[in-house]
């Protein structure tokens, strides 16, 4: 079981009408290390992370997550079994506040049988990871956007995820904050020992931050390796250039 | 300082305290008070009823009062048929049971839309039972049932406490459920609801199950009104009433505790002086300052006091 990878995408494809969002994309994200997942916009980054949390059935393959199959499975399923997400647009329960916002996935992240007190120290461990215990009574409408982008990643921990998917959590953050993300993640890496795959622009975190990159272009896996050899591959310069030059 | 300690007391004893006390100005005074009173407790447990679903998921439903009716139909065609071989309160249990085994059925196709679609669709079923009514032989098609002399009649006080009963009942129900599992799901679902997903909700169960808990109360108050009348027809089907309970309750601030029972008895009280005061006109002048209401405290007055006491530095909020 330690050898097995964590996520196994195989093979997936998904369409939207005539359009191919995904073709036939496979990648594995292994036990305990951060996958950078980067390419142009409109590539199908964010498709695939709506088609591996069930959002959007796959139209072919497979996702297995710990070895078991779990594509075609509700959201809210998979989501118990252990991958919690953020969102590229920020998406915190906005009449709620910050501790309510944690609450929630604390409490739907487990078993229903689950004592008040170890779900207070599931929420704690939460806010205190990200840097939002003192923030705990605020609405979470009146955060800025590096505090709601920290939400987000409270809650999928207090989800208990195993695996998480950060959607550009440092997009439009200032440099401090993108520093104090990247110094967050790695502390959840380390400390609490999860895989994540982040999607990300901002090529310094993925640079710093990742084991393994994968590089997608118009939904197709373009390249995969080192960051070095992804920053050295001339494909993926061509495929983020082409991109720029028709801008 | 009263009502500052008045505030600093939860929302419920608030709620609960105004119950006994409107329950006991019911039994001491007049027929005709307790009948106005009566009129005013249905209102409120309807607006809590639908609040329970609407309120708490966001879910706009247009035909919540087809659940009242079927706790009315039950209840007469239970009497007809049985006359008083039981208890009549077992008549009005099992008509609100039935109202929320409907409500399952009705939901488990009809909540997979979402939002408008849903709202839209609530219309269309309202229709559709009402017309089902109307046609059936068996139901007296659009006469109703009478089932005066079948039961033994009561006078209004008896009925008076039953509802009252039911009052309390909707009210525990609703502060239970704004703090439970089920409330912070279908608080989620109203927020967003796919998120709520994606951190773990079955949203779908969440909404069946509080389209059913909402169907149960609101058939309790259609089966006690059905024992006073005597009488079951197709007008309890009418969507006025619908519209009366959603006005109230985003009057009086949705999803919340005490918002149903302030938006109540607000609607009711003003809308019964305006009626005496202006019999012709009164419609249009309540329009218009359900207009001005809705433009200027669209979170209900729940939602306004909460600003004021904000402004103040209070600590203290309803809920």
């Amino acid at each position: 079981m330690r050898h097995e990878p964590i996520l196994k995408v195989d093979n997936i494809v998904k369409r939207f009408g005539g359009l191919y969002a995904l073709k036939k994309v496979s990648l594995e994200v292994e036990r305990g290390t951060i996958l950078g997942l980067i390419g142009p916009n409109g590539s199908g980054k964010t498709t695939l992370f709506n088609v591996i949390t069930g959002t959007y059935a796959p139209d072919a393959g497979s996702i297995y997550f710990e070895g078991e199959d779990i594509s075609g499975l509700k959201p809210h399923k998979i989501a118990r079994k252990g991958i919690g997400r953020t969102y590229q647009v920020v998406r915190p329960f906005s009449s709620m506040t910050v501790q309510e916002n944690v609450h929630v996935s604390a409490v739907f992240g487990c078993a229903e049988n689950e004592k008040t007190g170890e779900t207070r120290d599931v929420c704690y461990n939460a806010l205190k990871m990200t840097h939002l215990e003192s923030k705990a009574d605020t609405p979470a409408e009146s955060l800025t956007l590096g505090e709601k982008r920290r939400l987000e990643i409270a809650r999928a921990l207090a989800l208990r995820s195993k695996l998480l998917l950060l959607d550009e959590t440092m997009a439009g953050l200032s440099h401090t904050e993108v520093d104090l993300t990247l110094e967050m993640i790695r502390r959840i890496r380390g400390e609490v020992g999860l895989s994540i795959i982040v999607v990300e622009h901002v090529m310094r975190a993925i640079m710093t931050l990742s084991e393994k990159v994968v590089v997608l272009s118009e939904g197709e896996k373009l390249a995969e390796g080192s960051p070095k050899e992804i920053a050295e591959n001339p494909m993926v310069l061509e495929a983020y250039l082409g991109e720029e030059s028709v801008e | 300082m009263y009502a500052e300690h008045l505030l600093k007391m939860n929302s419920l004893v608030i709620c609960l305290a105004f119950s006994v006390v409107v329950g006991v100005i019911g039994f001491v005074s007049e027929a005709a008070t307790t009948a106005y009173l009566y009129a005013m407790i249905e209102l409120l447990i309807l607006t809590y009823s639908l609040n329970l679903f609407t309120g708490f998921s966001g879910y706009i439903n247009f035909g919540h009062v087809i659940f009242y009716g079927i706790g009315a139909y039950v209840v007469a065609v239970l009497a007809f048929n049985l006359a008083a071989l039981l208890p009549t309160f077992l008549y009005v249990i099992a008509g609100a049971v039935f109202a929320s085994l409907v409500a399952i059925a009705i939901g488990f196709p009809v909540l997979k839309l979402r939002g408008d679609y849903f709202a839209i669709a609530t219309l269309g079923v309202n229709e559709a039972v009402r017309v089902i009514i109307i046609n059936t032989r068996d139901l007296g098609e659009s006469r109703g049932i009478a089932i005066l002399g079948y039961i033994p009649t009561y006078d209004i006080r008896s009925l008076y406490a039953m509802l009252l009963a039911t009052l309390f009942a909707v009210i525990l129900i609703t502060h239970f459920i704004y703090r439970s599992r089920l409330g912070y799901g279908l608080r989620a679902i109203k927020d967003d609801e796919d998120v709520a997903e994606a951190m773990g909700v079955d949203t779908r169960k969440y909404k069946i199950l509080s389209y059913s808990i909402g169907a149960f109360f609101a058939g309790l108050a259609g089966g006690v009104v059905t024992l006073l009348y005597a009488y079951a027809f197709p007008d309890y089907f009418v969507i006025g009433r619908t519209i009366d309970m959603l006005v109230s309750m985003v009057l009086g601030g949705f999803g919340t505790i005490i918002g149903p029972l302030i938006g109540s008895v607000v609607y009711f009280v003003a809308k019964d002086a305006l009626l005496i005061q202006f019999p012709f006109y009164h419609q249009v002048i309540f329009g218009i300052i359900l207009m001005g209401l809705i433009l200027f405290i669209p979170e209900g007055i729940v939602g306004l006091i909460n600003r004021l006491l904000m402004k103040k530095g209070k600590k203290v909020r309803l809920e």
